[in-house]
């Protein structure tokens, strides 16, 4: 019921958007929403460059993802050749990970949670996350006026008492013009900073506006990082009912 | 006097049982896992970054290092070591683990970890990609020898790291942490899942030939020509405060036992003599009344008390001797009262080592001696200020 109330919000907003260049009024919590979900939509496919850089290497990857809203998702390495073929599939709350040099799937405990993605700065929980930011957060706007040239919003989202979530707190500076994210701080249940999400590149990809290049920055090495850049993205097809399995991932 | 020769005895065993539990606690507290000494990249520890093996940058001569450490005056044996971390699995059942690199030919020199209660099969002495699983990751894990895990980690070059492995054996060192989260390969095996190079490795473990003098040997190893810009030898002292502040304290209230031992033993040989002199009270009388002078009776009574000390300690002595001869070789067998045990890191062993120097030898000796005299100073010092008149009459 509420999911149809706010699919509804959102058609009716997206229309607005679209006739007018200037964003309608609508509240934090439906803003965010549309960040939240705007990489996901009801289904995604894309192709990305991931470049990690730490202390000691800089390595570049080459993913495809495939999604079907929060639940499934499955990404595999293209590049580089030594890690081709190796994916993670999500499905609900349950990661694996296929290893074509030994042909095994294996599965991620949930104490590994907060563990290194693929050697990467984000998280097993990043992949995992269902949640939907608007359902564990209470969202409230911190700001709002101009900042660097453009008008924006910040948005506090502090965590429902119910909710299972890793962070303490996340703060969201979003663009009033075509509700793109800025960017994204996150903290922990000590109000530390832990990493911070830089987005850019805003263009059309798949018939809608997205960024292009989103960059996370862990707080405690401000010079390591973990670019996500997009090469090809598609929303909203259909998935062969068997992308999102076990099996097919020893069979690709 | 007997009382002197039992006094030196008991001294003794207690002093040799004190300094042999010491030992004990120190060799069980390293000899299992840790070694007496170890060589790291100096910011190893306490952190372990994988990328700190030693050497950092340079590559060096590692196995020339680990051939000079161990002909080193006093340094029995050296061993290398891999460290790292990873998920063990055999699909659903995913653990993560702490995997250890080891040479087995080598590290049996050095610990007994690959010795402890093994079964199954033993890692053999090349890379043959066989693990060695603690008995209790094992169980969590649910595998048992034969079986085939997959083993993933982050390698040194940013990729992922995954390989097969065969479980050859699971160990049982008696110690919890090692046996819930550790599986142990051959080091090479390691070095290659890890995409390290041949010369790197964290660790090289040490066994010194007397324990207690490891970390005088620190400085020697750090000056070897072989030993990288980025590397230092550390002894167990150094590495393990806590397991060297629990002998410093069990050895300090084993000494206050000692102690009283001898404050006993005095005030026995106090009591003893001034029996000896109360019952002389008419022969003491009767030589003061003869001429003899308070101060040759005072010599007289400590003269003899000297002797008796004498005898009493060289009867203590030769005892002492043959009991503790029999306790160094044998040990002394509690097994049949205790069970076994595990304290702050290290196994207990049921069989009391019993550890005597000459040195502890000679300064027992010399306490109980100096304890008998002071003790006999008041009855001779009664004695000799004994009025001849009174003496007589009392007697």
């Amino acid at each position: 019921m509420k999911r149809i109330i706010q699919s509804a919000g959102l058609i009716i907003f997206l229309a607005l958007v679209s006739s007018t260049p200037s964003a309608a009024q609508d509240s934090p919590k439906e803003i965010i929403d549309k960040v939240d979900r705007m990489m996901r939509g009801e289904s995604s496919h894309g192709v990305a460059e991931m470049e990690i850089s730490t202390k000691r290497w800089t390595r570049s990857k080459t993913i495809e993802i495939w999604s079907e809203g929060t639940e499934k998702a499955l990404i595999r390495i293209l590049e580089p050749r030594k890690e081709e073929g190796v994916a993670t599939l999500k499905i609900g709350t349950d990661i694996w990970n296929y290893l074509p040099k030994i042909s095994r799937t294996i599965r991620i405990p949930s104490s590994m949670m907060m563990a290194s993605w693929m050697g990467s700065h984000f998280t097993n929980d990043d992949l995992v996350k269902e949640s939907r930011l608007v359902e564990d957060y209470d969202i409230e706007t911190t700001f709002e006026g101009p900042r660097d040239g453009e008008e924006i919003w910040e948005f506090r989202l502090t965590p429902v008492p119910e909710a299972v979530v890793v962070w303490g707190g996340i703060d969201f500076v979003v663009r009033k013009k075509d509700l793109m994210p800025i960017k994204a701080d996150y903290f922990d249940e000590d109000n530390t900073l832990k990493r911070t999400v830089y987005y850019s590149d805003y263009r059309r990809m798949g018939g809608r506006l997205v960024p292009a290049e989103m960059r996370l920055v862990p707080s405690d090495e401000p010079d390591e990082y973990t670019k996500i850049t997009y090469t090809e993205l598609e929303f909203n097809m259909e998935h062969p009912p068997d992308t999102f399995s076990l099996s097919s991932l020893r069979d690709r | 006097m007997l009382a002197i020769s039992t006094a030196f005895l008991i001294l003794m065993i207690m002093a040799g049982i004190l300094e042999g539990m010491s030992v004990q606690m120190l060799r069980n507290g390293t000899e299992l896992f840790q070694g007496h000494i170890q060589i790291h990249h100096p910011d190893y520890l306490p952190g372990r970054n994988m990328y700190d093996w030693i050497g950092e940058m340079e590559e060096f001569d590692l196995e020339g290092l680990i051939t000079e450490a161990a002909s080193t005056e006093g340094i029995e044996a050296a061993a290398p070591r891999v460290y790292g971390f990873g998920l063990i699995s055999t699909g659903e059942n995913t653990n993560v683990a702490q995997i250890s690199g080891m040479d087995p030919e080598r590290e049996v020199d050095v610990t007994r970890l690959l010795n402890s209660s093994i079964e199954g099969e033993n890692l053999g002495p090349s890379p043959e990609k066989k693990i060695l699983v603690g008995k209790l990751l094992a169980k969590l894990a649910g595998i048992g020898p034969g079986d085939e895990v997959a083993i993933v980690t982050q390698a040194a070059d940013g990729t992922t790291g995954n390989d097969l492995y065969t479980v050859s054996g699971l160990f049982s060192s008696g110690l919890t942490s090692l046996d819930r989260s550790l599986a142990v390969m051959h080091w090479k095996d390691l070095q290659e899942l890890l995409a390290m190079e041949d010369w790197q490795v964290h660790e090289i473990a040490l066994l010194a030939d007397n324990p207690r003098q490891a970390n005088r040997m620190t400085g020697e190893l750090n000056q070897l020509p072989g030993m990288p810009e980025e590397a230092e030898a550390e002894s167990w002292d150094e590495l393990l405060p806590q397991l060297k502040e629990y002998i410093e304290m069990s050895r300090s209230s084993g000494w206050i036992l000692i102690l009283l031992v001898g404050i006993f033993a005095g005030f026995g040989t106090l009591n003893t003599m001034m029996m000896a002199v109360f019952e002389r009270t008419r022969e003491i009388g009767t030589i003061a009344a003869m001429g003899m002078s308070p101060g040759k009776i005072l010599i007289m009574f400590l003269l003899e008390s000297c002797f008796l000390s004498v005898l009493g300690l060289g009867i203590g002595f030769i005892l002492g001797l043959l009991s503790l001869s029999y306790l160094t070789s044998n040990g002394l067998d509690l097994s049949a009262w205790v069970m076994d045990m595990s304290f702050a890191g290290s196994h207990i062993d049921p069989v009391m080592q019993v550890v005597w120097t000459w040195n502890d030898y000679l300064s027992a000796a010399l306490s109980l001696g100096v304890v008998v005299i002071i003790s006999t100073i008041l009855p001779a010092l009664r004695a000799a200020r004994m009025k001849p008149v009174d003496a007589l009459a009392k007697g």
